[in-house]
This record gives structure tokens, sequence and C-alpha cells, in this order.
């Protein structure tokens, strides 16, 4: 009942944020649709996948060498991918692309960022308000403000979207930019029940083999 | 110890700080690649793994009660998709650190390394050099997988009254 009144309570407060039915239509973004964004605008980068659903959901839109499915070790894809970043040159964007659950499970990953000097890093939290690859119980996210804490963390540029042109501004402007600071972005989307597609093709340390090839090759040049 | 590490090309070197260990710690600060400080350790092994994609040879150093809160980033990602992962874990609760709070993962540390797989031994104070070999080569061999070497409390001397 807390979930279905705090998921209300901002859905309201999204409307009359924007004002309009045609946006409180694209507040309905579906979380497919959003991660196919994502995925579009971060072609060529290295990503990181976080926990089961996303992963699956990522393969079933379309699979690649330069995704990271990480499929278990909830709440450490930001690591990962601040992992990468550092051995990277700055110029080469790293995107991790995390749920609300994985978020809330390890904020502190952000101080990476900080403490490392990344700027080629751009986090997007896909938020639906629950733990989809459980059974949809709900996350506490509709109490947390996601952009503040990652500002508070490290994050330079924070930004939340509630719908689908917003997310494609706020991509464009990330990923077009000359690279001067690491991006956070707290997209805000709806659940879609159902399963994400089949488990990965791959074996993990397959994964790892094919992620690592595609570096070897692509990532370090320019 | 540090010069090893920075001789063999290691970076980044990141984990989170314990008592046992400060000499090291304080070694590897100096030395030209740097220390990250993780916020926990779990972290610090994620962006080790991450780091090794792109071709780094990274280093995680922690004290063996963050091997209790690593014990996921071991199982579901360092070693499944095997990340070659030398690791310097200090054994508290171990002779002479009789503090509570520490002995039940001084008795753990072994038994939890060893049924995870992962290769592990104690360093030794007048052979260390060769332990020090002995994670680089277990860990660089293709062979993929993290690996552990110990630390008891008496390595740098620490005493209970520090």
């Amino acid at each position: 009942m807390e979930s279905q009144d705090m998921t209300s309570l901002r859905e309201t407060t999204a409307v009359a944020d924007t004002g309009s039915r045609a946006d409180a239509d694209d507040l309905a973004m579906g979380e497919t649709s959003a991660l196919r964004a994502v995925m579009k605008h971060a072609e060529g980068c290295p990503v990181v996948f976080s926990t089961g659903y996303l992963c699956r959901r990522a393969q079933a839109i379309r699979d690649s060498p330069n995704h990271f499915y990480m499929t278990g070790s909830m709440g450490l894809a930001l690591a990962i991918a601040a992992g990468i970043a550092a051995g990277l040159p700055p110029s080469r964007p790293v995107v991790a692309i995390d749920g609300d659950g994985s978020w809330l499970m390890n904020p502190a990953n952000a101080v990476l960022i900080g403490t490392c000097g990344l700027v080629n890093v751009h986090h997007i939290v896909l938020d639906n308000g629950s733990y989809m690859s459980t059974g949809g119980q709900p996350t506490v996210s509709g109490q947390v403000d996601f952009a503040a804490a990652a500002h508070a963390l490290s994050f330079g540029g924070v930004a939340t979207v509630n719908n689908c042109r917003e997310l494609d501004e706020r991509l464009t402007a990330a990923f077009s930019a000359p690279v001067a600071s690491s991006t956070f972005t707290h997209c805000r989307v709806r659940p879609v029940p159902g399963a994400p597609g089949g488990r990965l093709m791959l074996p993990l340390d397959q994964v790892r083999d094919r992620f690592q090839s595609w570096i070897s090759t692509v990532a370090h040049q320019g | 110890m540090a010069t090893f590490f920075a001789d063999h090309g290691y970076g980044p070197c990141t984990g989170v700080p314990c008592g046992i260990l400060a000499p090291l710690f304080a070694e590897l600060e100096r030395m030209p690649q740097g220390f990250i400080y993780a916020p926990r350790e779990d972290t610090a092994i994620a962006m080790a793994c991450g780091s090794i994609t792109t071709g780094c040879k990274p280093l995680v150093v922690m004290q063996n009660s963050g091997l209790g809160q690593s014990v996921n980033a071991l199982a579901s990602l360092a070693i499944p998709y095997r990340f070659p992962l030398p690791m310097i874990v200090s054994l508290r609760g171990i002779a002479p650190d009789t503090t509570e709070e520490n002995r039940s993962m001084g008795d753990l540390t072994i038994p939890l390394l060893d049924r995870l797989g992962i290769p592990n031994r104690v360093a030794r104070a007048n052979f260390f050099p060769a332990d020090l070999h002995w994670l680089h080569e277990v860990t660089g061999t293709g062979v993929a997988g993290p690996a552990a070497l110990l630390v008891e409390p008496s390595f740098f001397e620490w005493s209970p009254r520090t």
C-alpha cells in the first residue's frame, strides 16, 4: 500500500511539473523504451548492465560485444564502469546502467568518480520503483532524491528525466559534448511486466573475453 | 613489497585500509601508481575487475573482515567471469589478535577461500619475495581467477597495543 501511495505521489508530482496530458502519457515511458534509447546513444561505448533482468532485456534488444552483462554482484555496476574508465583515455565514454534497487544497494560506488577524478563515466539509473527480477517487490526509490544524492557523492552533472523527449535530450547532450565531467541521469520509467527475454546466451567467462577483446581492438583507439 | 608491484606494472592498486597492513598501505601510497581508497572492499574488487578488461593489472588490498563483505563480489563476479585478480588480505583474529569482533573471520578466512576455490597462502616474513612471485604467477598464467596472499598480524609486527 505504501509503495502505491508513493508511486501515485511521484506520478502526480511529475505530471504537475510537465502540465499536460501528452506529457502524462510520456511519463509512462516503459523501461524497455528507455533502455533502447540509452543503448542507441551508447553505441560504440563500453556499457555495463546491472543484474539479471536489465542484462536479459538488453540482450533481447541487441546483443553486442561492447556489453558487459553483470548478472550477479548487485550494486557493483558503477564500480566496474569506474575501473574500465580508469583504464581508458578520458575521451572514451563508459556507461553504467543500473536499476533503482541496484543503486539503492550501494550508492557509495559513486565516490570512486571523485576519488579517481573520472570525467568519462555516464551513470544511468532506470527507476521503475520495484525489484522486477524477484517478483516486483517495491523499492524505496520514491523516498530518495537520486540526482541530489549522486551530486553529493561525486557527480558534477546530474538530472532527472520523466519522459522520452527529456531522456533523448539529456543523452544527446551527455554523449555529444566534449567530455568534461561524468554525468548521472535518474530516469523514471514504467515497469514492463513479463519476462525480459531469455537468459544470457554466453557463459560468463566468455562475456568477459568478448568484452575484453572488443576493448582491446576498439576502445583504445582515438 | 610495494616496490615489487610497481616494478611489475601493477595498477590500479585499490582497497580498504587495515591496521595490520598499515605499513604496506603507506608504501603503496608512495608508489608512482598511488593507491585508491575505495568505500568498500567489494567495490574495490569490482573496480579492479573493470580495469582488467582494459589490460590493467590491478591489486586489491584489504582486511579479512572486508573479505566477508566481498563474498558476493568474488562468488558472482571475480570467479565466474574468471578475472585474474591478485589480493592481499590481512588475518585479523589470528594470534596475537584476540579481539572478539575479529575472531570468527580469523577462523573463517582460509576455509572460506578454500571453499571458493581461491588459491591462497600465508606470507612468510623470511620468504615474502617468493610469496609475492607466487601471487604474481598464479594470477598471470592465464588460468584466470582471484588469488589471495594472506598476512598475519606478526608480519608487520602488529600488536594488540597498537
